[in-house]
């Protein structure tokens, strides 16, 4: 078979991992629906790791069919250049900085200042990152989001907040 | 067979209709709960099991036909709204309009958002009301049969469900049966209902489990803002705008879609807890096989919005017959509902037609207005809200971010439920990536635990002869179903 007739997708090597990783994740739910205990007449048929073991088995059996035509159509070929293409990529920088905001906002701010100012601070980042407008529009924006969402809705609805 | 009974709300239907429309207060009460039901359905998070259980106190104060008239008006509403949301920003307002995104956003995407949302309301509405029409005709008949399913037949249907989520929801059924799998494993974590066993309960906060509307949250909203925002320039929604009417021509051409729609989520409306998310995929799947323009479907195709549409908002009638039947809330407003009645002295149960004649006529009268009442608001702010949805999407994604913490923060008051919701969107942006459908993992959620438990009170039961719950003649029907999704699936994956 000459090489030109082998032009393995990218998007291959993207499957092959998040596959490899999925069926990581179900032969770790069956170690551990298999430790549960065996409870009633039936052991492990009627325990509390049945369910979990049952969808661990079927999960591995697709991830690793996912996984091995993923092999197949030459997936593994692509690996290196995949990951390099995915740290190069500006898109996806973009939602690294995102990601990252977001993460700042929920993990970092809320319980650990007032959810007002965490709010503002979200939207203020947001907002100029991604270009929503005129440093006005986003002063709007932000006031505006920040009094309904953080304010108006938790009032009206009597929430408690972070 | 007592057919007085089986009659006495048939016949008790108009002179309650009449009390009921005379009542000025009763409808404008119907009109504002509707109103309200639609901004909650929209909101992302915010949702009407929410709504209704933060007003179920304020309810309890005025009488019965007012209380429970707003309860059922918030309920529509929200289950009207929550396809706009799925059709204009590609998130489910509520897990029963899951399906109307297959259709909805690819119709907005193509600058046919107010037809969609057209659709939308009059699938639903028809749905609403053939739904109650239907229940009404079979509730003493259909409540024999429901009696006769077990906890075996129950998993078999959350499992149909699941599988033809699977099956369904993305052009790989492989990939939709990995994520409807996944979201089963994710429903399984926390303590356990028959042993009190904590599963994958490593912290006490994992020993509670998941909550559903984290879980959506993060895969259908989180996911989305992040997918738009990675693009440097966020496609924008520009649908038409204008008032949003039920369109009877709609109606007209999708009759036999809607009528099937109906009388299958009726069906499994009446399955406790499964009804209003695995109707909607039956009767879209249905819709889509006997379409003449199957290939169509999940491109932006009209009848598989009002298929989804009609099949959830008949839902709500089967939901109502476990429920009014047997005091098993077939869903979660039902479930309030249920709270409702009893904080009225209204006992749900056998005994209910008895004790309370026209009770049930009462019920599904409301039912009526309250949809009546819906589309009504609708016309009046559907420019509002369509205008407001249309907004450019570098602002609505990040103000639907911020609300999709409230949101989750909601759900049970913890910041647990916020780091979920936030994990949920990593984990739904990446699986978006790779073209998994989202749809089958919270389908998976939420059936999880019901079928989880279902199957193995049935292996207990049975557990002396687990052959004899094999051979239960619906159960059979069932497996046979579920047998021969999966067989084709496979057999149309394999031949690609």
């Amino acid at each position: 078979m000459s090489s030109e007739k082998v032009k393995p997708d990218a998007k291959y090597a993207g499957e092959l991992l998040l596959g490899l990783t999925m069926t990581a994740f179900s032969m770790f739910v069956i170690v551990e629906a298999v430790g549960m205990p065996q409870r009633g007449p039936g052991g492990l048929l009627m325990g509390p790791g049945f369910v979990p073991l049952l969808a661990g088995v079927v999960l591995l059996l697709l991830c690793s069919w996912l996984t091995l035509s993923a092999i197949l159509k030459g997936g593994y070929r692509q690996l290196g250049q995949c990951l390099r293409d995915g740290v190069a990529d500006v898109e996806n920088k973009r939602f690294l900085i995102i990601l990252a905001i977001m993460a700042i906002y929920v993990l970092g701010l809320l319980g650990r200042i007032p959810f007002i100012a965490a709010t503002v601070i979200y939207y203020v980042l947001i907002f100029v990152y991604i270009k929503a407008g005129s440093l006005a529009k986003i002063t709007l924006y932000t006031l505006l989001a920040t009094f309904l969402f953080a304010f108006f809705l938790p009032r009206l609805f009597e929430m408690p907040l972070p | 067979m007592n057919w007085s009974i089986i009659i006495q709300e048939w016949k008790l239907l108009p002179a309650v209709a009449l009390e009921i429309v005379s009542s000025p207060v009763l409808l404008v009460t119907i009109a504002l709960g509707g109103v309200l039901g639609m901004t909650v359905g929209m909101l992302p998070g915010i949702s009407a099991v929410m709504a209704m259980s933060l007003l179920i106190g304020f309810v309890f104060r005025v009488p019965t036909e007012i209380g429970l008239g707003l309860l059922i008006a918030i309920y529509v509403g929200a289950m009207a709204s929550g396809g706009v949301t799925a059709i204009m920003v590609n998130i489910p307002g509520t897990p029963a309009a899951a399906a109307t995104v297959m259709d909805g956003f690819p119709l907005a995407k193509q600058g046919r958002a107010k037809e969609a949302v057209e659709a939308s309301f009059s699938g639903s509405f028809m749905g609403e009301i053939l739904g109650e029409f239907t229940t009404l005709l079979l509730l003493p008949f259909i409540a024999v049969i429901a009696l006769k399913l077990g906890d075996w037949e129950i998993f078999l249907v959350a499992l149909l469900g699941i599988t033809l989520a699977g099956a369904l929801a993305g052009k790989n059924p492989l990939k939709g049966w990995i994520s409807a799998l996944l979201g089963l494993i994710v429903a399984m974590v926390g303590m356990e209902d028959i042993w009190a066993y904590p599963r994958f309960g490593y912290t006490p906060e994992l020993v509670r489990g998941f909550t559903f509307v984290p879980a959506l949250i993060g895969l259908f909203g989180l996911s989305e803002v992040f997918t738009v925002l990675r693009q440097s320039r966020p496609y924008q929604i520009v649908g038409e705008g204008g008032r949003v009417l039920v369109n009877f021509r709609l109606i007209k051409q999708n009759i036999v879609t809607i009528v099937r729609s109906v009388l299958v989520a009726v069906g499994i409306g009446i399955v406790p807890g499964v009804g209003e998310s695995a109707a909607c995929w039956v009767s879209y799947d249905m819709a889509r096989r006997r379409s003449k323009r199957k290939d169509h479907f999940g491109q932006g195709e009209v009848e598989g919005v009002i298929a989804a549409e009609s099949a959830n908002s008949a839902t709500s009638g089967g939901a109502l017959i476990p429920s009014l039947v047997f005091g098993i809330p077939g869903s979660g407003p039902t479930a309030i509902l249920i709270a409702g009645m009893f904080m009225y002295g209204i006992r749900p149960g056998p005994l209910l037609m008895i004790e309370n004649p026209g009770f049930v006529a009462e019920i599904v009268i409301l039912f009526w207005l309250a949809a009546i009442a819906t589309r009504a608001g609708a016309v009046l702010i559907s420019p509002y809200f369509i205008r407001i949805l249309s907004s450019p999407r570098e602002v609505l994604l990040p103000i639907a971010g911020a609300l999709g913490v409230l949101g989750a923060w909601a759900a049970g008051f913890t910041l647990f439920d916020v780091y979920a919701m936030f994990a949920f969107g990593v984990v739904g942006f990446i699986l978006r990536q790779r073209d998994f459908p989202l749809a089958p993992m919270v389908l998976g959620i939420l059936v999880g635990r019901l079928a989880d438990t279902s199957l193995r009170r049935a292996l207990l039961t049975y557990s002396s002869d687990i052959g004899e719950m094999l051979i239960r003649p619906i159960g059979m029907v069932l497996m046979a179903a579920v047998l021969l999704t999966v067989i084709s699936q496979i057999r149309a994956y394999t031949r690609k």
